[in-house]
């Protein structure tokens, strides 16, 4: 065998411009794979967090007759926060939690009127949200309101200006308040930046006439742990009417677009991969036709078919593990750029935002399950893609090669 | 449709027995005696302005004050086959490109009919409110040339639709020729004008209706009746979800 | 009897069109012979060269190698056989042009796995110091001429020592004077190395230096 290695490296040495090419395609390839896996991963990440930080905290207490599909149509609200918070503080794993109340309504400028979710927060928001990452100006003040800057902009509206918002309170009755725009927000979310507007908690309340809340949004100290708090969390509120989200429940939607999404990139890589694998094939197959009559001579001189086709998967493997470290280097490169300066997605895409829960700066990740996924894609690939040469030669007669004229 | 909007806007108008406002409520009641019928039959035509745009819409209808209940279908070429029936307290809708029957409920009962004014809410109104507002006669004025009272309705609770509703009453016809209609915080959120009043029979009829949603400036729906006829044979199967599906 | 050949017969297709290269040979070869088979081109000394070596089968007749049919044995059997038995010189040298002189003439011994590197080491250089080449082991065969090819090649045939050698054209590419030294090198080693060899040639120059001259025309053994 280490004869066979021996002769395989140097057949490899031989036609220099060929491997190098090979060799290119395939180091790009890997490359490209890795700079995309840690980049998406990234991405992932940054969803993740932008999710929880500002839609799902850790989890969500909401009543039993939340309705899901109708969100804050019907009356959903918690029927006793306060025997809820009560029990939740016995639980040491928790770190914080806040009240939101959230209702339908319709903000306007006079000219038009658009649906919006109203969400009120309280002043302990902040400790479970991070609403203040993702406020561009200003901030919440009394009798004021953050819009999204995407609704701002829809209804020709500044920091600093006047509208309302109109809905009807508990009771029913049409309410309209005046607000003040004290703060505009950008999220990565375009619900959020098209369609919410967020109000103080007990303003909120006084002008639903409700002393209710939505949700009570809860912080862990550790916010993957679903599995282990959920259940505890469930059973310290089974005497009450509440339902515990977990975020990960929250983001299924989200999570499930983001799976598909992964689906379609995978599509790529194989695609890239592809066509390193048939650089692969081609430079086996040239190299086996060129290498007739050689093969002819050595079995003649005794070599078995399977040394001789040995010969030719060694030679493929080992153009694979040269191409796939070096397309790890590649990799590592390329996506040292994107861990220590980042992707801007602003300056990529602008406003567009692609459905991608993420904004600004995204940094990519360090994920080895990349790396030994490129090492041993690349060789077993490029083993395989030697297979087929590698068998044509088996199957050739010594005279046969031996007859070849070059 | 009277029903549907009219009666929809105005039914809950009922006598408030208030000792301040024994005039007003007098007012009321007389408004309400005007609008006795047991059946209604429409054809109606709404013009709904949006900006620089219109958008003219032809529908027929039934109706019957007893049960709530009001039927009606559009025939505009756009909207043809487009069907609404209400029943009570629900409102159910038949699209015939997609064949299906929808009940609307949720965030939707806020959107505009057919991209109106008149949301579907205000098509769902049904409080007969007695006793939920406080009427008090405000000084008389004219419209278009016709003196009219002007009655106020302050409701007593949070509990009902609007917080505070202004009505036009002709002295003569005992017709709202205006309602305003106020949301809690008093901000005017909807106008309702009523115009070329017509004699049908003992009966004053107005054939046009004006509706504005103050919030959004450059709107208004107009629908103006061209033929309507009371308590005449109305079909009763027209008030069933299966005719919503022929 | 080294080798014996009976009634041996072989048809290649070019298309559908059959063409019988060999029509039962019959042929004995002895131990230390110095042997060619001569004739023109298409008369099918090749063929038989290449049946007798087991790089091609014929369909049907008798290979005996000291007594041991081969034409039943598989191709992994002949192969090995090859290795221990048999050594081949090509009319176009066929060396492995990425591995030097030294190398190439290893390769026989590398695959028998039966020497240590020393003595492998030993018999190379011994090899090709009696066919001429001290001092080239570092070459690469592109580098050398077509005679100096030609010895690589012999001393990679030789270097097992093989019951027997194949040598099909070993002059054919080279010119007179480069092929009469050829030829006498190989009828030199086969006096001092006890080797038999066979080989196939159209030159009358060359043939004169065989011990022993198989005629073959159009398939068949004529003298």
């Amino acid at each position: 065998m280490t004869y066979l290695f021996k002769l395989a490296l140097k057949n490899i040495l031989r036609s220099k411009i060929r491997t190098v090419l090979t060799f290119l395609i395939l180091s790009f390839g890997v490359g490209i794979y890795i700079l995309f896996a840690c980049l998406m991963a990234g991405f992932d990440k940054e969803s993740i967090v932008n999710v929880i930080d500002f839609e799902t905290g850790h989890y969500k207490v909401r009543s039993a007759n939340f309705d899901e599909d109708q969100p804050y149509d019907k009356d959903g609200s918690l029927a006793n926060a306060m025997a809820v918070k009560e029990r939740l503080r016995n639980l040491d794993f928790i770190t914080a939690m806040t009240e939101r109340l959230m209702f339908l309504a319709e903000i306007d400028n006079g000219v038009d009127s658009i649906p919006v979710v109203a969400i009120g927060i309280g002043p302990d928001d902040n400790t479970v949200f991070n609403l203040k990452k993702y406020v561009k100006t200003g901030g919440l003040e009394p009798g004021g309101t953050i819009i999204g800057k995407a609704l701002a902009d829809d209804l020709g509206l500044q920091l600093g200006d006047v509208t309302f918002l109109t809905f009807r309170n508990q009771q029913g009755m049409y309410t309209s308040v005046e607000v003040l725009i004290t703060g505009l927000i950008v999220t990565a979310n375009p619900q959020v930046n098209k369609a919410s507007a967020f109000i103080n908690l007990d303003e909120a309340q006084q002008l639903m006439n409700t002393r209710k809340v939505t949700e009570i949004a809860l912080k862990t100290d550790a916010f993957f742990k679903v599995k282990e708090y959920e259940p505890k969390i469930k059973a310290a509120l089974s005497d009450v009417d509440a339902r515990v989200y977990s975020w990960e429940k929250l983001s299924e939607d989200f999570r499930a677009l983001m799976t598909m999404k992964r689906k379609f990139q995978n599509v790529l890589v194989l695609m890239i991969m592809i066509i390193a694998i048939v650089g692969i094939i081609n430079t086996m197959l040239m190299s086996v036709f060129e290498k007739k009559r050689e093969i002819g001579t050595m079995k003649a001189l005794g070599f078995t078919d399977k040394e001789v086709q040995n010969l030719f998967l060694v030679e493929g493997a080992l153009i694979g593990v040269a191409g796939g470290l070096a397309g790890l280097v590649l990799g590592t490169l390329f996506n040292a750029y994107f861990a220590f300066v980042g992707f801007d997605m602003d300056a990529m895409f602008g406003e567009e935002d692609f459905g991608m829960p993420v904004m600004g700066v995204v940094k990519s990740v360090w994920l080895a399950g990349a790396y030994v996924n490129a090492m041993v894609f690349t060789l077993v690939a490029s083993v395989l893609a030697s297979y087929y040469p590698a068998k044509k030669v088996t199957k050739m007669e010594a005279m046969e090669c031996l007859r070849t004229v070059q | 449709m009277r029903h549907v909007i009219t009666l929809s806007l105005l039914l809950y108008l009922l006598p408030a027995h208030s000792r301040a406002a024994e005039t007003a409520s007098d007012i009321i009641r007389k408004v309400d005696g005007n609008q006795v019928f047991s059946t209604e039959t429409f054809k109606a035509k709404m013009v709904i302005a949006k900006d620089k745009r219109t958008l003219t819409k032809t529908f027929y209808g039934y109706g019957q004050k007893q049960d709530m209940k009001s039927f009606m279908e559009f025939t505009n070429p756009e909207d043809k086959g487009v069907k609404y029936l209400k029943l009570d307290d629900e409102l159910w809708i038949y699209f015939p490109d997609a064949d299906d029957v929808m009940k609307i409920s949720g965030h939707m009962l806020r959107q505009g009919m057919m991209g109106s004014d008149i949301s579907y809410e205000d098509m769902l109104e049904n409080d007969s409110i007695e006793e939920k507002y406080d009427s008090r006669l405000l000084e008389d004025k004219q419209v278009d040339g016709r003196e009219c009272y002007v009655v106020e309705l302050q409701a007593k609770k949070p509990d009902v639709t609007y917080d505070k509703q202004v009505i036009v009453v002709d002295k003569v016809w005992y017709i709202p020729l205006e309602i305003e209609l106020y949301a809690r915080g008093g901000r005017l959120l909807k106008t309702m004008k009523q115009s070329e009043v017509q004699k049908l029979g003992e009966r004053f009829v107005p054939m046009r209706i004006t509706i504005r949603d103050m919030r959004r400036r450059n709107s208004q729906t107009v629908v103006t009746f061209e033929e309507i006829a009371f308590d005449g044979k109305v079909p009763a199967k027209v008030f069933t979800k299966g005719y919503l599906k022929r | 009897m080294l080798l014996e050949v009976k009634n041996l017969s072989k048809t290649y297709y070019s298309g559908k069109i059959p063409f019988q290269a060999l029509r039962a040979v019959s042929v004995s070869i002895a131990k230390q012979e110095f042997t060619a088979i001569a004739g023109p081109s298409g008369s099918g000394k090749t063929t038989l060269l290449n049946c007798l070596g087991t790089i091609d089968r014929a369909e049907s007749g008798q290979i005996l190698l000291e007594g041991m049919d081969l034409m039943g044995q598989t191709k992994n059997e002949l192969a090995a056989l090859r290795k221990e038995n048999f050594g081949f010189i090509f009319q176009t040298y066929n060396l492995i042009p990425v591995l030097t002189v030294f190398e190439n003439v290893e390769m026989p011994l590398k695959i028998l796995r039966r020497f240590s590197a020393a003595e492998s080491k030993k018999r190379v250089l011994a090899i090709l110091a009696k066919v001429g080449l001290q001092g080239l082991e570092n070459r690469r065969p592109l580098e050398l001429s077509g005679g100096q090819q030609q010895r690589v090649s012999i001393a990679r045939a030789l270097v097992k020592n093989p019951k027997i050698i194949f040598a099909d054209e070993p002059t054919a590419n080279l010119d007179s004077a480069n092929g009469e030294a050829i030829v006498d090198l190989m009828r030199e080693l086969n006096e001092q190395e006890e080797a038999t060899f066979i080989f196939s040639t159209h030159d009358p120059l060359i043939m004169k230096h065989a011990k022993r001259i198989i005629n073959i025309r159009d398939g068949m053994i004529v003298s």
